[in-house]
């Protein structure tokens, strides 16, 4: 077995262990009533991890039915990730009731604007490699990461607009996912334009990209897990500040 | 190739701007007190630069063309207000985003109606500071409404609540 090959396949058994041991961590301390969606995100990649390692190496299995459970895992998994990101932004727009109307708003306006780009990127992409099946796989998999990442990357400039301050698991779970969709997208990006036909050095130097990204994305995510979030401090305005406040209302009082 | 190039270029892009943001979010932990940035913003000035009976004055008793140069300054003052008072409904929604947790009620109170104000405020301005700059693109164009500044002070009076609730020896 190639040294590139054993690497991707020693990171994926690392990657399923490691989503084990956060579902675990989760369960272990609630995570799950806070952000529901997450903890069955991560429940179901490590069980769908460990399907598909099993079904990788048993003899019995034939590589269509391997095709179909990806497709599945890449479906359901695209589905959770979206559903995080809003999970997070429902999150952020709860502790801050004056920006809810006109958040909710502009993430729907900025979902729908992402999905008209992936739509003409989509049909001005060239057709490339001889599997029209796999091309079309491809294509989902850079169109549904191209449009996670845009989300993302709307949920940081949003909260930074206004300096939201984040939670630090809600930070925490959208860094990982933003670390994981970036690296996917340029691997899927790369997979779509070269569509390889067998294994070759191109798709192991991706796989172990990917697979190395998973692993990074649990580990941000275990981190942020465990750290308990800290209790904020009461801040004291300097004296002189508090002065200068005073001298305004005085102003307006006296006006 | 093309799109794959640009796509991995813009991923790699994003991933550095997501490493940036994480280190400063966890740099900012250790970082100073926000209410030493604030700047003190002359709401009674900035009332003047947009009030449009003022701007009607200025146009019958000026030469268009002298006008339209004073209008322009004013307006580029009003937007150098409106930057200062949203730089500092941010820096007083890092103040009142902690104050929220007291254990005090009054002051949590005072902190949740800060940060409302803060946000709204912020939001006016973004829409605000577009509308002036058409302003003074065509000085006939209607001037912007008064919520910033109006905002603004709403603003000033909560900070000051929640300042005198804040545990300062000797404070006012």
């Amino acid at each position: 077995m190639p040294f590139l090959e054993l690497l991707w396949r020693t990171l994926w058994f690392l990657g399923v262990g490691l989503h084990g041991l956060l579902t675990l961590v989760a369960i272990k301390r609630g995570f799950q009533r806070v952000y529901p969606v997450f903890a069955c995100y991560i429940s179901w990649v490590t069980i769908v991890g460990v399907a598909l390692l099993y079904m990788d190496y048993a003899p019995s299995v034939k590589g269509n039915e391997y095709f179909v459970a990806y497709i599945v895992a890449l479906v359901t998994g695209s589905a959770a990730r979206f559903a995080i990101v809003y999970e997070i932004f429902k999150h952020i727009l709860n502790r801050y009731p004056a920006l809810s109307r006109s958040g909710t708003l502009l993430f729907r306006l900025v979902t729908v604007a992402l999905l008209g780009l992936v739509i003409v990127l989509a049909k001005l992409s060239p057709p490339a490699g001889s599997d029209p099946l796999m091309s079309t796989v491809s294509l989902l998999e850079t169109t549904v990461d191209i449009v996670l990442v845009g989300l993302l990357l709307f949920l940081f400039a949003f909260s930074g607009l206004f300096s939201l301050s984040w939670r630090s698991h809600a930070f925490g779970i959208a860094l990982g996912l933003g670390i994981f969709g970036t690296v996917s997208l340029s691997t899927s990006a790369i997979r779509a334009q070269l569509q390889p036909t067998a294994p070759n050095q191109m798709t192991n130097i991706t796989n172990v990209i990917n697979e190395g990204a998973y692993v990074i994305c649990a580990l941000i995510w275990l981190g942020y897990l465990l750290a308990t979030e800290r209790p904020r401090q009461t801040p004291t305005p300097p004296k002189h500040d508090l002065g200068t406040w005073n001298q305004e209302l005085q102003r307006f009082l006296h006006r | 190739m093309t799109t794959a190039i640009v796509l991995v270029v813009l991923s790699a892009i994003v991933l550095i701007l997501l490493i940036r943001v994480a280190a400063d979010q966890y740099l900012s932990k250790a970082s100073d007190d926000p209410a030493e940035k604030i700047r003190f913003v002359d709401i009674e000035a900035f009332r003047n630069l947009i009030d449009p009976a003022e701007a009607d004055y200025l146009r019958n008793q000026l030469p268009a063309h002298e006008f339209r140069k004073i209008q322009r300054e004013r307006l580029r003052a009003a937007v150098e207000y409106v930057r200062y008072a949203a730089q500092n409904a941010a820096l007083l929604l890092k103040i009142a985003e902690t104050a929220r947790y007291s254990s005090e009620p009054a002051t949590a109170q005072a902190a949740e109606k800060l940060l409302d104000n803060a946000i709204r405020l912020r939001l006016y301005a973004f829409e605000m500071i577009p509308r002036l700059y058409v302003a003074m693109l065509v000085p006939r164009h209607g001037l912007p409404t008064m919520r910033v500044a109006d905002r603004y002070e709403q603003m000033t009076r909560q900070i000051i609540l929640l300042g005198v609730k804040f545990p300062v020896s000797g404070n006012l």
